[in-house]
């Protein structure tokens, strides 16, 4: 338990933060936009959150109709080289015309990065993307073959994503890291696992763990228990103290006394705060990650800029979430009721960090 | 208490990158600052589960790339006849080395008249 109580001087910290965090609310300025333009996606990841598959029935959204979004919402509301704009999937690599709209949303004076499995992300291809403005890119690396190719679930992807890293490596100027999605089949091996990344020259890493979404919720090889959970934040701080490389665990929720030690921020659910999604069915949301019924608008329907502006009333406000195990929990001011990607659609809370801990 | 005030307290507790990032200020024309000199403190940029890293501040180029204009500069030098590379110089250096030799002249001829 001793990782999980909050020291005086962290209690008086996140005391102070917590103002902080309120003027970010009221302030809101869109710093990330995330564009999910497909659903389509060449895996079948076992702990996919978008439960996306190979065909489907949700088509790709035209990229005129991002643009549109963007000329005539986004760009005379921000400072574009404020915003970081994040093109998701699915996998979205698939899109043939990615390359065009990284060129057309840097032409517009914005900063652009993406996820990938790294299946296709061959030399030619990487290439062509930063020639169209890639400034940097994650892709996902989640343990040793065998652990990497069982959550995938296609016998080549660990071999692709770690040429695809070994490809960006090449690119200089490229940011990037490598996302491990923690799972109990590595847990076992994760110290062999960082000396394998620090072996390939990768400075970056980041780790998450599954909740349950998607088709996640029902895999039980993909939950760590609560003892594995406090073991990898013990690694993830360890490591950090190390300094060979730069560890972060996922936004994901509150940590108790593990807060600033594996993270480099307090903790703060951004979405609909600082982040915004236009779904692939033009739904405009808080970040990608957040699968409950909690879109804002859709841009088909709606001004983007207005119901960014006006709505979101429950990603800024979360008094509402002061129910359930929430209701007299002693560290909700800190942590106003997890992530918003935590909250079912009657925004019952699937997963608690600090519980678990 | 404003922000100011609890960052500083943040700072005293050991805390403050953890409350806000260093960022540089953004070039404008209308800016009276060179770009990238001013630190300002921002909010955090948060390290989204879905997210990419904050974009480092450099353009991407691949490494064949650097080194192919690289390579290209070289060819654009000149080779001395005492196997010395000569790099073309700009407008500027040029205009600074004639008033250079301007200056290596005029001291020897007023050495001369002495």
């Amino acid at each position: 338990m001793k990782g999980k109580r909050l020291g005086i001087r962290k209690h008086l910290g996140l005391k102070l933060f917590k103002g902080l965090y309120d003027g970010v609310v009221e302030r809101h300025e869109l710093r990330t936009l995330f564009w999910e333009c497909t659903l389509r996606c060449n895996l079948k990841c076992r702990h996919c959150g978008s439960d996306c598959r190979v065909d489907v029935s949700e088509a790709d959204m035209p990229l005129e109709d991002f643009l549109k979004v963007l000329d005539e919402e986004v760009t005379p509301n921000v400072d574009p080289a404020k915003v970081l704009i994040i093109f998701s999937g699915g996998e979205v690599l698939v899109r043939k015309d990615l390359e065009e709209a990284g060129r057309e949303v840097t032409k517009r004076g914005y900063m652009w990065g993406m996820v990938t499995n790294g299946m296709s992300l061959t030399r030619e291809r990487l290439r062509s993307l930063v020639a169209a403005g890639l400034r940097t890119v994650s892709v996902s690396f989640d343990g040793f073959e065998d652990v990497h190719n069982y959550i995938r679930q296609n016998p080549d992807s660990f071999a692709r994503a770690r040429q695809a890293v070994a490809n960006i490596r090449e690119v200089e100027g490229l940011t990037y890291d490598v996302i491990t999605c923690a799972t109990p089949a590595i847990m076992d091996r994760l110290e062999e696992w960082k000396e394998f990344l620090i072996s390939e020259g990768i400075c970056r890493w980041r780790i998450f763990s599954v909740f349950p979404a998607g088709r996640a919720k029902r895999d039980e090889t993909l939950h760590l228990n609560p003892e594995q959970f406090r073991t990898l934040m013990e690694f993830i701080r360890k490591t950090r103290k190390e300094g060979h490389i730069n560890l972060s665990y996922a936004c994901e929720g509150f940590l108790g006394g593990y807060e600033t030690e594996v993270r480099d921020h307090f903790y703060m659910c951004t979405a609909g705060v600082t982040v915004a999604s236009i779904r692939v069915n033009g739904d405009i949301s808080g970040c990608t990650s957040v699968r409950g019924n909690y879109a804002q608008g859709n841009i088909y329907r709606d001004r983007f800029w207005d119901v960014w502006q006006n709505r979101f009333t429950p990603f800024r406000n979360r008094e509402w979430t002061k129910k359930d195990e929430c209701a007299d929990c002693k560290v909700w001011e800190f942590c106003r009721g997890g992530g918003m990607h935590l909250r079912d659609d009657n925004g019952k809370l699937m997963y608690c960090h600090y519980n678990f801990l | 208490m404003n922000a100011k005030w609890k960052i500083a307290l943040l700072a005293m507790l050991g805390l403050s990158t953890a409350a806000c990032c260093s960022t540089k200020k953004s070039k404008k024309s209308e800016d009276p600052q060179p770009a990238g000199v001013e630190d300002q403190m921002d909010d955090p940029r948060v390290m989204l589960m879905y997210g990419v890293p904050f974009p480092d501040g450099q353009v991407a180029r691949p490494v064949e790339d650097v080194k192919e204009a690289g390579e290209q500069a070289d060819e654009q030098a000149a080779r001395l006849p005492d196997g010395a590379i000569a790099h073309p110089i700009s407008e500027e250096e040029a205009v600074k080395l004639i008033e250079q030799l301007k200056a290596e002249e005029a001291a020897r001829a007023a050495q001369q008249a002495e």
